[in-house]
C-alpha cells in the first residue's frame, strides 16, 4: 500500500488533477465548513464511482466509456448533495451551484478513466482516497486564511480581535487564486514535487 | 427586449460576471488549455454553440418536467448536455475539414456549461438565450486570453516551487484583478 | 449502432440512479422541507420570542390592506406575526419590508425592518419604540429628521395592528384623548401638516396646556387643553384666530371662552405683512389701497388682504406650504372678485437655502426656466372648483401637492371673505 501510494504522489497525479479542479478548490475556499462539505462530497463521491467503475469497467465497451463514467459520477454526486442538503443546508447555500457541477469536474472522471479503469477495486479505492484527502487538505488550508484574513472569523463565528484588519479581497474571487497558489507553492517545496514536474510532462 | 439589456447580459458575460475565471466555473477547462489561439477559438466556439443548445432544452425541461422532481435535476441536465456534445462533435466530424478535436466532447463537458444551464433556469427564457451565447463569447474569450498569455510566461524565472500549477493560477489572478476592476468591488 | 449501445447503457444507469434518488427523496425530502420553512420561521421567531411554530391565517382575515403580506398564527397561541409593507412618497422606490409580533394580549412584542430602499431612514432604534404598545400605539412619535419614512412605517403598524384587531383576534388598544385630538390636527388646521404628515415642533405647555404644536411655517398653533376630565382640542391661526373641538370632532369654540382666551395667549403671533406686500407688488406694480383682511381660516394662508389695480379690485393670499427638509414656501396667489386665478406666485424658499432637489422641480423652481413660467400660468383662471391634481408636477410630487394645498387654503379663505361681505 505504501508503495502504491507514494508512487501515486510523485507521478504528480492529485496536482495535475488540481489544475482541473481549481474551480470548485477556490469556489469553496472561502469558508471552512464550505471546504469541509465539498471535500467530504468530492472523496465520498470520488471513492463510490471509482468502486463502480473498476467493477464494470470491463464490461463497457470503449467507445461508451466517457458517457457512462459521467453519469455513473453524476449520479453519485446528485444522491450526495441530496443528503448534504438534508443534513447540512447551510453548506449547500454556501456552494450553491458548484456542488452539482461537481459531477462534470474533470478530476472525478479523470481519476476513474486513468485509475480505475485499468485497476481492481483495491487500488481504486487507495488512489480515490488519497485524491480526495489531497483535495480536502488544500481546501481546508486555503478556506483557514481566506476566511481567518479576509473575512476576520473561523467555522463562522466572528474573531472580535481581527475585526479592524480583514482584508476582504482575501475573501474574495482573487484571493481564491492567491492564495491557493500560495499553498500549492508550499506543498511543492516541503513535498519536493516540483522535481519531479519535468518526469510527469515526459510522460 | 430592449438593446441596453441585451448590451448589458453581453457585457456582464464577457467582463464582469465571467464564468470561468470570476464564478470558477469552468475553471479548470480554462487553466488546463495549453492549445493555439485558433484551436482555442474553435473549441471556444464548439462550447458557446452547446451552452446554447443546452440551455434552449434544460430550460424548459426544468420548467415543465422538473417541478415535481426537482432533484433529478442535475442528473438530467449532465445527460442533455451530454446528448449535445455528442451530436455536435458527431456532425462536425463530417462536415468540417480538418476537424482535429479529439477531446471536444472532455472539454465541452464542464462546469461552465452546466452552471449556466443551472444558473438560467432561474431568468426568463429569452434572457436565458441571450445569457448562454454572452457566457458563451465570455468563455471562449478568456480561454484563449488565457492560453495565449501562459504560452508568454518563461518558467525559468519563477522560483522553483511556484512553477506549474502556482504561476498558472496567479496568471489567471492577473485577469481576475483586471476584471473585477469593472466589477467595482473586490 | 454504437450510439444506441451507449444510449442504452446511459438510459440503464439513469434509471438506476434515479430510483435510487426517488427511494431517497422519501428520506431527504421531508427534510429538505422542513429546513426550508425553518429558515422561513427565524424571520418570525425573531419578533416573537419563544415562538416556533406557525399557521398562515391570512386567507381567513378580512378586511386586509393593500400592504400586508401575510398572518401568522404561532400555533401554541404565543400570538400573531404581521409582514407587511410600507411605502412613503419620499422614494417611491421598493416598499419597506416590516415583520411584526404581537402577543396574545395585543401588545407589540417584537418589530423589525427587515429590508427597505428608502434614501433617508429613521435611526436603527426607531422600530423599538413600539415595543410593548397595543393597537393604539399610544405615545409612539414619528422620527425627527425622516418623518416621510416614519410615517410610512408608523402607519402600516398601526393597519396591521388594525386586521388583527378587526378580525376579533387582539383587543383594540384604546386611544388617549391627547391622541385622537393629535390625530385630528391635520383636517382642522392643514398649515400645521404637509402631505397628511404633522409639521410642527413642540411647544411648550403651561396652565390647562397639556401638549402644542406650533406650525414650522408660522401659520398657527394647536393646544391640547385639559378640561376637566376630558381634553378639547384649540387650533390657532396666524392672524390669533382660535377654534375649539372636542374629542369627537364638534365645535365647541362657543363654550369655550377659557380655552380660547389661553390658547390666543399662548400663540405667538408672526407678522408676514412686508413679505406678502413685497409679493403683491412685485406682481402688480400698481396696487392701491392694499387692505389686510382678518383670516378666519386654519390653513397655510399666513396674510390676506385686497387691492385694486386698475379698475378692478382683487384679494391676495399669502401662504407658506412646508415642503422637503421641512422648509416653506411663499405663495402668493391673487384672486379677482368672480374666485379665479389671476397671478400666481411661487418663490421657492427651500431653492435658496440650496437644498438638493429631484431634478423635476429643480428645473421648474428656477425662475428664468420656461417651466416655472409655464407651471405657474397653469393656475391662471383657476377656481375653488376647478382646482384638480392637474397641477401636481410628477418628480416634484412633494412640492407640487404643497403648492395645491396652499392654493386650496387660499381658496377656503376668500370664501370666507366674500361670505362675509354678502
Amino acid at each position: 500500500m505504501k508503495k502504491t501510494k507514494t508512487s501515486y504522489l510523485l507521478r504528480g497525479t492529485p496536482s495535475i488533477l488540481l489544475v482541473l479542479g481549481a474551480g470548485f478548490v477556490m469556489a469553496s475556499s472561502a469558508d471552512i465548513r464550505a471546504a469541509l462539505g465539498m471535500g467530504a462530497a468530492v472523496l465520498v463521491s470520488m471513492l463510490l464511482s471509482a468502486v463502480v467503475v473498476s467493477a464494470i469497467h470491463k464490461i463497457i465497451p470503449g467507445y461508451a466509456k466517457l458517457p457512462t463514467y459521467l453519469m455513473i459520477i453524476t449520479g453519485f454526486v446528485s444522491l450526495i448533495s441530496m443528503l448534504m442538503q438534508a443534513h447540512f443546508p447551510i453548506v449547500v447555500d454556501m456552494l450553491g451551484v458548484h456542488l452539482a457541477t461537481l459531477a462534470v469536474s474533470a478530476v472525478i472522471y479523470r481519476d476513474c478513466e486513468e485509475c480505475a479503469d485499468h485497476n481492481g477495486e483495491a487500488t481504486s479505492i487507495k488512489t480515490a482516497l488519497v485524491t480526495g484527502l489531497f483535495f480536502t487538505v488544500v481546501m481546508v488550508a486555503c478556506a483557514l486564511i481566506r476566511e481567518v484574513i479576509g473575512n476576520a472569523s473561523i467555522w463562522g463565528q466572528p474573531i472580535e480581535l481581527l475585526q479592524d484588519y480583514k482584508i476582504s479581497a482575501i475573501a474574495g474571487a482573487f484571493g481564491g487564486y492567491l492564495v491557493l497558489a500560495i499553498v500549492m507553492a508550499v506543498i511543492n517545496k516541503l513535498t519536493g514535487l516540483h522535481h519531479h514536474l519535468d518526469e510527469k510532462e515526459d510522460n | 427586449m430592449d438593446f441596453k439589456i441585451i448590451l448589458g447580459i453581453v457585457l456582464a458575460g464577457i467582463l464582469s460576471e465571467n464564468y470561468a475565471l470570476l464564478h470558477f466555473l469552468g475553471t479548470g477547462a480554462v487553466l488546463e488549455n495549453e492549445r493555439s489561439s485558433r484551436q482555442s477559438l474553435t473549441l471556444g466556439l464548439g462550447t458557446t454553440l452547446v451552452m446554447l443548445i443546452s440551455t434552449l432544452i434544460t430550460w424548459p425541461i426544468n420548467n415543465y418536467l422538473l417541478v415535481e422532481v426537482p432533484y433529478l435535476q442535475t442528473m438530467v441536465f449532465v445527460f442533455v448536455v451530454l446528448l449535445v456534445v455528442e451530436v455536435i462533435h458527431m456532425i462536425a466530424r463530417k462536415i468540417v475539414d480538418n476537424y482535429c478535436h479529439a477531446h471536444f466532447v472532455k472539454f465541452a463537458i464542464n462546469g461552465a456549461v452546466l452552471g449556466l444551464c443551472i444558473h438560467n433556469t432561474e431568468a426568463d427564457y429569452l434572457t436565458a438565450i441571450v445569457t448562454s451565447v454572452a457566457v458563451g463569447i465570455g468563455f471562449m474569450l478568456t480561454m484563449t486570453l488565457y492560453a495565449k498569455i501562459e504560452s508568454t510566461v518563461d518558467e525559468e524565472a519563477i522560483p522553483a516551487p511556484f512553477r506549474g500549477i502556482p504561476i498558472a493560477l496567479l496568471t489567471a489572478g492577473m485577469i481576475v484583478l483586471a476584471l473585477l476592476a469593472l466589477q467595482f468591488k473586490f | 449502432m454504437r450510439f444506441v449501445k451507449t444510449l442504452g447503457i446511459l438510459l440503464i444507469i439513469i434509471a438506476i440512479f434515479g430510483a435510487a434518488m426517488f427511494g431517497l427523496n422519501f428520506y431527504t425530502g421531508p427534510i429538505i422541507e422542513a429546513n426550508q420553512a425553518g429558515a422561513a420561521n427565524d424571520r418570525l421567531n425573531a419578533v416573537m420570542p419563544g415562538g416556533s411554530a406557525y399557521e398562515d391565517i391570512t386567507a381567513t382575515l378580512t378586511g386586509l390592506p393593500a400592504g400586508v403580506v401575510k398572518v401568522n398564527k404561532e400555533t401554541s397561541g404565543l400570538g400573531y406575526v404581521i409582514e407587511t409593507t410600507a411605502t412613503s412618497d419620499y422614494t417611491g422606490g421598493a416598499p419597506m419590508d416590516i415583520v411584526i409580533g404581537v402577543d396574545a394580549e395585543g401588545k407589540i412584542c417584537g418589530i423589525q425592518l427587515v429590508s427597505h430602499s428608502e434614501s433617508l431612514i429613521f435611526g436603527e432604534d426607531y422600530p423599538g419604540t413600539y415595543i410593548g404598545k397595543d393597537s393604539a400605539l399610544a405615545g409612539v412619535e414619528l422620527y425627527a429628521g425622516s418623518t416621510y419614512s416614519s410615517t410610512a412605517f408608523k402607519n402600516a403598524v398601526e393597519e396591521a395592528m388594525g386586521v388583527l384587531a378587526a378580525n376579533d383576534l387582539i383587543a383594540a388598544g384604546v386611544k388617549t384623548d391627547a391622541q385622537i385630538l393629535a390625530e385630528m390636527i391635520p383636517a382642522l388646521h392643514t398649515g400645521l401638516t404637509s402631505g397628511g404628515m404633522l409639521k410642527a415642533e413642540a411647544a411648550a405647555a403651561s396652565g390647562n396646556i397639556t401638549e402644542g404644536y406650533k406650525a414650522l411655517n408660522g401659520s398657527g398653533y394647536a393646544f391640547i387643553v385639559a378640561q376637566g376630565e376630558t381634553s378639547v382640542l384649540a387650533i390657532v391661526n396666524a392672524a390669533g384666530a382660535c377654534k375649539v373641538y372636542d374629542t369627537t370632532g364638534a365645535d365647541v369654540t362657543e363654550s369655550s371662552a377659557a380655552v380660547v382666551e389661553e390658547a390666543v395667549v399662548a400663540a405667538e403671533k408672526v407678522d408676514f405683512t412686508s413679505a406678502a406686500e413685497k409679493m403683491i407688488t412685485d406682481k402688480f406694480a400698481d396696487a392701491a389701497d392694499i387692505t389686510p383682511i382678518e383670516l378666519t381660516t386654519f390653513g397655510n394662508v399666513v396674510y390676506a388682504s385686497s387691492f385694486i389695480s386698475g379698475d378692478a379690485t382683487y384679494y391676495a393670499f399669502y401662504s407658506r406650504p412646508m415642503t422637503y427638509g421641512d422648509n416653506a414656501m411663499e405663495i402668493c396667489t391673487v384672486i379677482d372678485e368672480t374666485g379665479a386665478i389671476v397671478n400666481q406666485n411661487v418663490k421657492e424658499m427651500a431653492f435658496e437655502h440650496g437644498v438638493e432637489y429631484m431634478p423635476g422641480i429643480k428645473d421648474l423652481m428656477d425662475p428664468s426656466s420656461g417651466a416655472y413660467t409655464s407651471y405657474l400660468e397653469k393656475f391662471n383662471g383657476i377656481t375653488g372648483e376647478t382646482l384638480t391634481d392637474d397641477v401636481l408636477v410628477a418628480g416634484g410630487t412633494v412640492s407640487s401637492s404643497a403648492v395645491k394645498l396652499a392654493t386650496q387654503d387660499a381658496f377656503n379663505a376668500f370664501n370666507t371673505v366674500k361670505g362675509g361681505e354678502q
